[in-house]
């Protein structure tokens, strides 16, 4: 009875470490590969995200993303000297929720 | 006469007449528990097909489910004879076919595969070790139910309750010990209700304030194809270590998959929602019909209960101290609350972490963090169901 219970109790934590530890390790991988890419996106991802008045003028806009992406790589520590264009843009739809979109506008007021 | 006499047969043949007052009390019983799930709440989804179940088991005269057709209780060895349960079994018969079997159970480990997202598991891989430390509770009471006199099957099937995973432990007691399946079901549903009255005095007597503060830092975003591939691993992994877990595990993952895969969203839509849906029903009909008076009026069920609670109990307490020593490891990066989640119950053991959590520090938001634990422990209750079935069986 008690070498059951303690077989049992230790398989159940074998198993579970061992997916733990291959997950950990499958996470550590797919992180490196796509580390720098992802962080990256994830900037210009957020500067697109920033809501642009409709009425203001595009070469002021161009400049303000091109300089909030240089901000944003620099900020990640990537290609700190990389020149980059912005040719086009399109505003995103915010996917997030509503009550998020609030709550991060009252941290950045 | 000939008028009066066929009244008197009529009646006579009545379930009126043929009433015992186990057979009452059970009634009476089942009535308690429907009110529980519908006017309480209490797990309505299966409480309430689980109570009819038991209603309709113990009308006389209804001849719904037979249990001379399943158990034998002078031969342990009994195995059932479908061909007969097809012949004469009543409905109830037919549906608990599929306990029996264990088709029920899988498939609703699927839907609940299908409904999960094991994206904060992925992110936070180390609480894959509070879902196993919350398993602890199902071999301290397989223990504490031998001392009482339980067999160590039965005891295995009790056990599982701390598992705090109705399917698992349905799973398991119709392997481990049928004739315990109704009590083992209401006790597990039960306290899976209970789960918000159960915990937090345990998470609070266990932890100190400063602990219960922890704020834990945001997880990481995890990729599609990190999802995906998680299910696929999992399965093989588990199945190669513990080949009895694979029936719940192998379904749950296979839902899991259909929901992160994105391409067979009409396959997941259905598990999610119409299959589970219709297995929910027949399986808590099929265990409700098991508690018949013979077999759910005795001192054993009572006992049952009082054991799944601590089962329930000891899991959380291993589940939180198991948190604090990740807590001390890590240096106050995670927060032990989320260690009693670990118990599975999902989502409720989550939403206990975060309540108790939000109340020490109102600006914490454990919910997610929680998720990761929960979803661990409901891989380790059914790694923990296979572990006992191939050990006991």
């Amino acid at each position: 009875m008690w070498l059951q219970s303690i077989v049992g109790i230790s398989v159940v934590f074998l198993a579970l470490i061992a997916l733990s530890l291959f997950i950990y390790f499958f996470g550590k991988v797919m992180v490196n590969g796509n580390g720098k890419k992802s962080r990256a996106s994830e900037a210009i991802r957020n500067v697109s995200n920033i809501q642009v008045a409709a009425d203001t003028d595009d070469d002021e806009i161009i400049a303000v993303i091109t300089a909030a992406i240089q901000a944003g790589l620099r900020k990640a520590g990537i290609t700190p000297e990389c020149k980059i264009v912005v040719k086009s843009f399109k505003r995103v739809e915010s996917d997030s929720p509503v009550w998020n979109a609030t709550g991060r506008n009252e941290v950045l007021n | 006469m000939d008028f009066i006499n066929a009244i008197g047969k009529l009646l006579n043949e009545s379930g009126f007449m043929n009433m015992s007052w186990q057979q009452l009390l059970m009634i009476i019983i089942s009535c308690f528990l429907l009110y529980l799930g519908i006017v309480r709440k209490y797990e309505p989804l299966l409480l309430i097909p689980i109570a009819f179940g038991m209603l309709l088991t113990n009308l006389p005269g209804a001849q719904m489910y037979h249990p001379e057709l399943w158990v034998d209780p002078g031969n342990p060895a009994f195995k059932p004879d479908y061909l007969l349960i097809l012949q004469k079994g009543g409905i109830l018969d037919l549906f608990y076919i599929g306990i029996k079997t264990g088709i029920f159970p899988p498939l609703i480990f699927m839907g609940v595969g299908a409904m999960n997202d094991f994206g904060p598991l992925i992110a936070n891989p180390k609480t894959f070790l509070l879902g196993a430390a919350a398993q602890f509770g199902i071999f301290f009471t397989f223990i504490g139910a031998q001392f009482l006199g339980f067999t160590a099957l039965e005891a295995g099937a009790i056990g599982i309750i701390g598992g705090a995973d109705g399917p698992t432990a349905i799973f398991t007691a119709t392997k481990l010990a049928p004739h315990l399946l109704g009590a083992i079901a209401v006790a597990a549903y039960s306290y899976m209700a209970l789960v918000p009255v159960i915990q937090p005095p345990i998470m609070k007597l266990l932890t100190t304030k400063k602990e219960r503060e922890a704020v834990m830092e945001q997880l990481r975003p995890v990729s599609k194809k990190e999802k995906i591939i998680f299910p696929i691993a999992v399965t093989i992994l588990v199945v190669l270590l513990i080949p009895a877990a694979s029936p719940l595990v192998g379904m749950l993952m296979l839902g899991n998959l259909a929901r992160e895969s994105g391409v067979i969203d009409r396959l997941s839509k259905t598990i999610q929602n119409e299959l589970i849906n219709i297995v929910t029903i027949l399986l808590g009909i099929g265990v409700g019909a098991t508690a018949t008076a013979e077999n759910f009026l005795a001192v054993e069920t009572l006992m049952i209960i009082g054991l799944g609670l601590v089962a329930f109990a000891v899991g959380t307490v291993f589940g939180v101290l198991f948190g604090k020593f990740l807590y001390w490891i890590t240096k106050g990066k995670v927060n032990p609350l989320i260690g009693s989640a670990g118990v599975s119950a999902v989502p409720m053991a989550a939403r206990v972490s975060q309540k108790v959590g939000q109340e020490a520090n109102p600006s914490n938001y454990l919910l997610m963090h929680a998720m990761g634990p929960n979803v661990a422990g409901v891989i380790g209750s059914a790694v923990a169901a296979g572990i006992m079935i191939s050990l006991l069986t």
